[in-house]
């Protein structure tokens, strides 16, 4: 019997010490070689949407150059939906996990963001404010960086990059294409099935639901505020009403949607639609390159703006690998990570680094940047328009589902 | 010691099973403490039936599972009662073991690009015939009515039934058919009377398993499937991935009426059993023979025929699209081939695959000892394993995976050990361990049980008998099911993906990642690598016993 | 190796709690004792109680000796009993070289197994079909290496189990005639089962009619 006690006083201790409520000292970024130091040698685990390869490749990327510079391991989870990475943590702190979760780090912006900051699953302490090259991010033109679906970023996420809602056709196929609604509404019905837009449940989708928002709802003040169902109802309306009148003539009658950019991207390659639409301005560029779509894909904005936000990362409050996560929310900030994200032949994602804030070497990593003829300047893209609250975004999937998605 | 195996694989497959129900039945009624809701209350049922369209899903799910099964039994058997003992019966039977590797995401990503508005198909016909410059505007996958899901189910169970036919068949005497055809009945019904009876004890049990599946499968109804509503199975994996985490407890809600429909699925299959067996009895005693049979035979032939054929013309198309370059419709091949998403793809799909193989070769052999053991001990104590311990060792493939993985994997979770790959391993056992006892049983017994007898009455002992003459006999069986065991756990996606929690990507956990991404060119490549896997392990189980008896007639 | 042969002290086997066959016998060395009797009449149930494996639902009361010891209660394995079957049964796996090894004793070490089994073969004429695949032998050849097999094992009791009858009609006396000579010289005794009057009469033993 005695031989039992050792191992059984053994396990218990490593199976309460698993569940111990003794927090480790959280990295200060504000002393940043102390958290290079205790980052070097661990191994952050990136939870990030991977269904696009050329930013699978781009992660890869990261990870070797963060390995090499800092010592740090960087492996990237690929989620098919960012939710499974808020479930998780969830999961581990309602289990009591406030060490050591399997999440280091998360990509991650709107209402994904909204709801782990309400839960408090986030690492406090206004950490990615004081990230070195925080200080080149464009925070002054850019209040996309500060409020992400209207919520007070406070420093709980780190941008990484921007996005802007714009459509892009096949010029060789189509001449002109419609610039604002009322001319989309009459291209639609003389072009019937070839337009569609993605199931909200799915961000692109949503964004478009947005979209027409601002340019069909009159109170656009409301947008920026929270909503109760009520007001929802009555300032929505001619959101619906335009829907109703234009799913008939869209792709596949409007009974099913695509599923998301990538699906859209493939719907214009098979000629299935003749214009899709992305969040990722160098995305048709991107194509292009890959051989999925001809050269002679352009892009356009609707002329009244378009709607743009950004996406950041975010460590959980019970990462594991804290100083680590900080060091690859750093590099992804560095003008080095920046420009080459921006590359379309690489992504095309935007840079959220402010060009007045960078060295002359730092800026010519960005001026040697070849933009494709289906990629939109700065001023192409015109007017940003900011997201709407998040109950908005919330209510627009569920609003949708009801009418159209039976359940979708 | 051996005594014990058959606990051992009891705890193994229900543990698990239950222990994950129980995480599911209690956030369903509202006990769940992790998100501070902790009254009892069927307010999630509630929400869960007001959702719109749930009714649709649910009856989707119902009908989808009940007629997949039938269809592909039909089909089944009028293939196999028309051409049993033929040519053509034989061909089919060694052209179809390596589509039974095909794993059904690989199978359904095949069928779609061959179906859809701007596949192989139209493409074939665009735009001489058709007229078509750019795809129509038809709804064929994805549609509302569940068809196109409906097809892709159908064309992998076929191969299923059909290999679990065959099995049965080896092991009952068929003579009897050759007799009722001598009293003047038609071949197919010949073979209904006499033959299907008797096989369809041993196939109950695996029919019941493609009910259980068709009614609940995840993979093949994100690629196939409806949108809006979808199946009640994507409905559960929506609400479990909402960000509004409340919706967990509506998600519960529906799994736990998934498992329902599930049961009543296999309620209703299990009655129409009576009701068919009633009115068969009746006709086949009233002296119906039907001898002109040929439009049934040629039904029977097109539905088996068909489907290996569309998964082999859609396995190729895939192939196509993984070194094609720009391909434009309605072009039937690109304008310029490429390698480059092979080669830049190459150590991420290494990686993937091998862990892959890693999980598949560990879960298969622990299943393989586990079953030989339990059938030696069977063997041991003259004892054969009671009907409702038939009904244990497959109650993994008849509970909808989606009803207690969520649950399980929250227990794991609880205890730390999630995220590994052992305890991938262990979660794959549970849902292989039923197929390979499936393949075992009837070949371990069939050994001539006197070859034993005379092997003790040399003073071998039992464990000597066991590893000379037991395990060489059944090679060949031993390699099937491993085999089979093998194919099972690299289709696994959704056990891998919760219990792995992410961490323990795989081949298939890629595959159907990808399918969210929707590029095409990866799509088949991850798709044939997925199908290439299981397949050579496949051929090696039919080549290893070939090879190691060529000198020996009797087994080769 | 005992003077006593095989002894069957009271032996009642039934079949669900109803007798099947009761008998009383003792088989010197080199004696052969047939019992004649037609299908089901339990002589196969016999062999199965000496050998120690009766199946389910059959029982065997009274004691089995063999050289003086009461075997009754010893596994299959330890009784060292032979049986001929209906059929050679050679194992499938094994060449017809193997298939005699495999029969062997443990006490004859490795190095001597394979001389042994040639010198077994030879005594048969079949030495240089030691490496055939035992399907490709002919039924004569079958039956013999079966023979040869179970005399290997150095039985001390031989149970033949209506070995012939499945032989043609041209091979059967040959066959019977060897087994029985080998019988006599190896000083075995020996128990038939048959329903064959021409077997029994071959023997030039005891017939007991059942």
């Amino acid at each position: 019997m005695r031989f039992f006690i050792a191992p059984v006083l053994a396990f218990v201790i490593f199976a309460a010490s698993s569940f111990n409520s003794l927090a480790q000292v959280q990295p200060n970024p504000k002393d940043w070689q102390q958290v290079l130091d205790e980052a070097k040698g661990q191994s952050v685990y990136f939870n990030a949407w991977g269904g696009a390869p050329n930013i699978n490749a781009y992660i890869a990327w990261v990870g070797d150059e963060v390995f090499a510079q800092y010592g740090v391991r960087l492996e990237h989870v690929k989620l098919s939906n960012t939710a499974d990475a808020v479930n998780r943590v969830l999961a581990e702190k309602a289990a009591g996990r406030i060490e050591g979760g399997a999440i280091d780090l998360i990509w991650i912006n709107g209402e994904n963001f909204a709801s782990m900051k309400r839960q408090n699953l986030l690492l406090e302490g206004g950490w990615s404010y004081d990230l070195p090259n925080y200080q080149l991010a464009d925070i002054e033109n850019k209040a996309v960086l500060s409020y992400d679906f209207t919520e007070a970023v406070e420093g709980l996420e780190s941008p990484w990059g921007t996005a802007q809602l714009s459509f892009y056709y096949d010029s060789a196929k189509l001449a002109e294409p419609p610039k604002n609604l009322a001319a989309l509404e009459d291209w639609i019905v003389k072009n019937p099935s070839q337009f569609t837009y993605a199931n909200p449940s799915n961000f692109i989708g949503n964004t478009f639901l947005k979209q027409l928002a601002f340019g069909l709802i009159e109170d656009k003040e409301a947008l920026s505020k929270p909503v109760n169902q009520a007001d929802f109802d009555r300032l929505s309306a001619p959101v619906w009403a335009w829907l109703d009148k234009n799913h008939k003539n869209m792709w596949r009658k409007g009974k099913i949607f695509a599923r998301d950019t990538t699906h859209l991207k493939i719907l214009l390659a098979d000629s299935e639609i003749s214009i899709a639409m992305t969040f990722n301005p160098g995305e048709a560029s991107s194509a292009i390159n890959e051989g999925i779509l001809p050269n002679s894909v352009r892009s356009f904005v609707l002329d009244y703006g378009s709607i743009g936000n950004a996406h950041f990362v975010t460590i959980p409050f019970n990462a594991n690998a804290k100083a680590g996560a900080m060091v690859v929310a750093d590099f992804l900030l560095s003008p080095i990570a920046q420009a080459k994200k921006a590359d379309e032949k690489i992504w095309g994602d935007p840079s959220v680094l402010a060009y007045k804030k960078l060295n002359l070497e730092q800026r010519a990593l960005f001026d040697n940047l070849e933009k494709g003829a289906a990629t939109l300047s700065a001023a192409e893209l015109g007017i940003l328009i900011n997201e709407p609250n998040a109950s908005w975004s919330d209510m627009f999937k569920s609003e949708w589902a009801k009418r159209y998605g039976a359940g979708g | 010691m051996l005594r014990l195996i058959p606990f051992l694989i009891f705890l193994i497959l229900i543990g698990p099973i239950f222990a994950g129900l129980m995480h599911m039945f209690g956030p369903a009624f509202s006990h769940a403490p992790m998100l501070g809701i902790d009254k009892i209350s069927l307010n999630a049922f509630f929400d869960f039936f007001n959702m719109p369209g749930i009714f649709i899903s649910i009856w989707l799910s119902f009908w989808i599972g009940l007629v997949t099964t039938l269809i592909s039994l039909l089909l089944v058997i009028l293939f196999v009662a028309g051409f049993f003992g033929t040519r053509i019966y034989d061909v089919f039977s060694s052209v179809m073991r390596p589509v039974v590797a095909v794993p059904h995401a690989a199978a359904a990503f095949a069928l779609a690009f061959l179906i859809m508005p701007s596949g192989f198909f139209i493409r074939l016909v665009s735009p001489e015939l058709s007229g078509f410059s750019r795809p129509p505007d038809w709804l064929v996958t994805n549609d509302p009515m569940g068809f196109a899901l409906l097809f892709g189910l159908v064309i992998k169970e076929i191969i299923f039934i059909l290999l679990v036919v065959m099995v049965a068949l080896a092991q009952v005497e068929k003579r009897y058919f050759k007799v009722a055809q001598t009293l003047g009945y038609g071949k197919i019904w010949g073979w209904l009377v006499t033959v299907f009876p008797k096989i369809y004890k041993q196939i109950r049990l695996p029919i019941l398993a493609v009910i259980a599946y068709s009614t609940s499968v995840v993979d093949v109804a994100l690629i196939l499937g409806p949108n809006s509503p979808p199946t009640l199975a994507i409905k559960i994996i929506r609400l479990m991935n909402d960000a509004d985490l409340s919706m967990r407890l509506v998600g519960a809600a529906a799994a736990v009426v998934q498992l329902m429909v599930t049961l009543l699925a296999l309620l209703t299959w299990l009655i129409g059993e009576k009701i068919v067996a009633h009115f068969g009895k009746k006709l086949a005693l009233s002296g119906f023979r039907l001898q002109k049979d040929f439009v049934l035979k040629l039904v029977g032939i097109s539905g088996v025929g068909g489907a290996i054929f569309l998964i082999f013309l859609g396995l190729g198309f895939l192939a196509i699209w993984s070194v094609a370059g720009y391909w434009a419709f309605p072009d039937i091949l690109p304008q310029n081939f490429s390698f480059n998403n092979w080669i830049k793809q190459s150590p991420q799909l290494i990686d993937v695959a091998f862990r892959a193989i890693n999980i598949a070769f560990f879960a298969s052999f622990i299943s393989v000892i586990l079953v030989l053991f339990m059938l030696e001990n069977e063997y041991r104590r003259q004892i054969r394993l009671p009907k409702f311990g038939a009904v244990i060792l497959y109650m993994p493939l008849m509970l909808p995976q989606v009803s207690f993985l969520f649950g399980l994997s929250i227990l794991l979770l609880w205890f730390g050990i999630d995220g590994t790959i052992s305890s991938v391993i262990f979660v794959h056992i549970i849902f292989v361990l039923p197929y390979v006892y499936l393949l075992l049983v009837d070949g371990f017994h069939g050994i001539d049980i006197r070859l034993l007898k005379v092997a003790k009455t040399f003073g071998k002992s039992n464990w000597r008998i066991f590893f000379s003459i037991r395990l060489p006999l059944l090679l060949r069986v031993i390699l099937m099911g491993f085999a089979l065991g093998f194919a099972i756990s690299i289709a696994q996606y959704l056990p891998t993906l919760l219990i792995g929690a992410g961490r323990v990507p795989t081949i298939t956990t890629e595959a159907v990642a990808l399918a969210s991404g929707g590029n095409r060119r990866l799509i088949g490549i991850y798709a044939l690598v997925q199908s290439l896997i299981p397949f050579i392990i496949f051929a090696l189980a039919a080549i290893i016993p070939a090879l190691v008896w060529r000198n020996k007639e009797a087994l080769k | 190796m005992s003077e006593n042969g095989l002894e069957l002290k009271n032996i009642i086997i039934k079949k669900h709690e109803v007798e099947l066959l009761s008998i009383d016998a003792h088989i010197k060395r080199g004696e052969i004792l047939t019992l004649m009797g037609a299908s089901g009449s339990g002589k196969s149930s016999l062999i199965n109680a000496i050998v120690g494996l009766l199946p389910k639902g059959f029982s065997c009361s009274g004691d089995i000796i063999i050289g003086g010891q009461n075997i009754s209660t010893l596994s299959p394995q330890q009784r060292k009993v032979g049986v001929l079957f209906q059929e050679p049964l050679l194992f499938p796996h094994f060449n017809v070289e193997e298939n005699i090894i495999f029969a062997l004793p443990k006490k004859i070490t490795k190095k001597h197994r394979h001389k042994k089994a040639l010198e077994l073969l030879g005594a048969v004429n079949l030495a240089d079909c030691a490496k055939s695949d035992v399907a490709k032998l002919s039924g004569g050849q079958m039956a013999r290496v079966a023979l040869v097999r179970v005399l290997a094992s150095s039985p001390r009791v031989l149970l033949l189990d209506e070995p012939f009858s499945k032989l043609d009609e041209s091979l059967r006396d040959n066959v019977r005639n060897l087994v029985f000579e080998t019988v006599r010289k190896q000083n075995l005794p020996t128990l038939l089962v048959t329903h064959d009057k021409e077997d029994a009469k071959a023997t030039g033993g005891k017939v007991v009619k059942l």
